[in-house]
């Protein structure tokens, strides 16, 4: 059996061959290192073939707008003065803008606990929380981890959002806040490359489809 | 006294001789007439042949599509020879030939005239229409109500053939190729507005339908 050449090493110890042994290690490993530092390199290169600067920037800003979309959906369904058949809608919109299967977590300050729930069945929780008023506040929307094209094309990134949630019941002296807490949440995000048919031709658009949302942090 | 007859007096008296003298001043004038008439004659048909030539050179040209003259300057050239009233088969079938195009040219200017009057009424009808979308965005996304944003978003739709009609949003161009957004519905689109409060986005194209109502809307991000 051929000695593979860190086997050479380490079965090579001798002393006249050492100096070339160690050559010879120091130059396998320069090759597996080079190997290793370009795998990275070459699939950004690979990602870059297909986005210019330009056109990832629009794709940055296409997915940022739409957790921006989530946060004004999330709270007009809260929002206790909306019509029910408006949060219907809304809870429809809202379900368009993630990917099948996808699960909100809610946190709260009274418990360790953090539960996921599909987006439907958090967004009907939403519409009935025991507040007579609910105000929901989105902020510091970013990336922490930006959109990288995976191997199968899609484009994955993680976007974060610190959600201020106030709830408010009518008391004798008027709206009482009953509970108040801050979470961060970060929000997978997938793009994808699609086509369609539109008046007989074909467009090419980019999908974005938000992920699980998952809680990181509450406090008060 | 004697009297001398003078000679003139003499022929006076017979009539003869005055008959004789008019014979033969007749009879010396007459060939000198007729070949003036010939002459004339000759001229004239000198003159017919030229302007028939010149009017065949002439219509000819007006049957040329390299001819750079107007319309109205052709048809003024094509009446000049008719007027001339030339009786010759060649030209009264080049005058015909001269005509039908003539006529044919006047029917596509006709039609290209239409068409440019229409297209400039579309283009009026479609400037009206971009400044009641652009107004009409921005009161969904003003609106003080959901029920004054419904209500101008019913309104707004009826500029459409359809709610259903496509939306396309370019979110970037490079090198003329297009990047869009997931496509919507004008409906979705004027419902995102109001649920946002705000329009992101600013009118790039729009296809009309056969009744002048909007079948297909492009706009692109600010």
């Amino acid at each position: 059996m051929n000695p593979t050449p860190f086997s050479t090493h380490r079965s090579a110890p001798a002393a006249p061959e050492g100096p070339r042994s160690a050559q010879r290690f120091i130059g396998f490993l320069g090759l597996f290192l080079m190997a290793f530092l370009a795998l990275p390199a070459g699939l950004a290169a690979q990602s870059g073939e297909d986005v210019g600067p330009e056109r990832k920037r629009a794709i940055d800003s296409l997915a940022l707008e739409k957790v921006r979309d989530l946060s004004k959906y999330i709270a007009i369904v809260g929002n206790k003065e909306t019509p029910v058949s408006e949060a219907d809608r809304v809870i429809a919109r809202t379900l368009e803008l993630f990917a099948p299967g996808s699960e909100m977590g809610v946190s709260s300050i009274n418990s360790p606990d953090i539960q996921y729930y599909p987006v439907r069945r958090y967004l009907e929780r939403l519409m009935q929380l025991n507040y007579d008023r609910v105000e929901i506040d989105w902020y510091d929307i970013q990336y922490i981890s930006d959109l990288e094209r995976q191997p199968d094309g899609k484009y994955v990134g993680v976007i974060t959002i610190y959600q201020r949630f106030s709830g408010y019941k009518q008391g004798f002296e008027g709206s009482q806040l009953q509970y108040k807490d801050t979470t961060k949440k970060d929000i997978t995000v997938y793009v994808e490359r699609k086509e369609t048919q539109i008046g007989g031709r074909t467009i090419g658009f980019w999908d974005v489809l938000l992920g699980d949302v998952r809680v990181t942090e509450t406090r008060r | 006294m004697i009297r001398k007859r003078l000679p003139i007096l003499t022929i006076q008296r017979r009539p003869a001789v005055w008959l004789l003298l008019m014979a033969l001043i007749l009879g010396a004038g007459m060939p000198s007439c007729k070949s003036k008439q010939k002459a004339a004659e000759r001229e004239r048909q000198e003159m017919l042949a030229k302007q028939t030539a010149q009017a065949k050179e002439d219509l000819i040209g007006l049957l040329s599509d390299a001819n750079t003259m107007s319309l109205e300057e052709k048809e003024k050239a094509l009446q000049q020879i008719k007027d001339l009233g030339l009786d010759d088969p060649e030209v009264r079938d080049l005058i015909a030939k001269v005509e039908n195009k003539l006529a044919e040219e006047r029917a596509e200017m006709e039609r290209a005239a239409a068409e440019q009057a229409a297209e400039q009424r579309d283009a009026v009808a479609k400037q009206a229409k971009q400044r009641a979308l652009n107004s009409a965005f921005a009161s969904i996304a003003n609106a003080s109500t959901p029920a004054a944003a419904n209500l101008k978003i019913d309104e707004t739709l009826r500029l459409f053939s359809s709610p259903d009609a496509p939306v396309l949003i370019i979110i970037a161009e490079v090198d003329g190729k297009k990047d869009y957004d997931r496509p919507t519905t004008i409906r979705k689109y004027l419902e995102h507005v109001k649920d946002t409060g705000s329009v992101e986005e600013n009118l790039a194209h729009m296809r009309m339908d056969d009744n002048g109502n909007i079948a297909e809307l492009e706009l692109r991000k600010r």
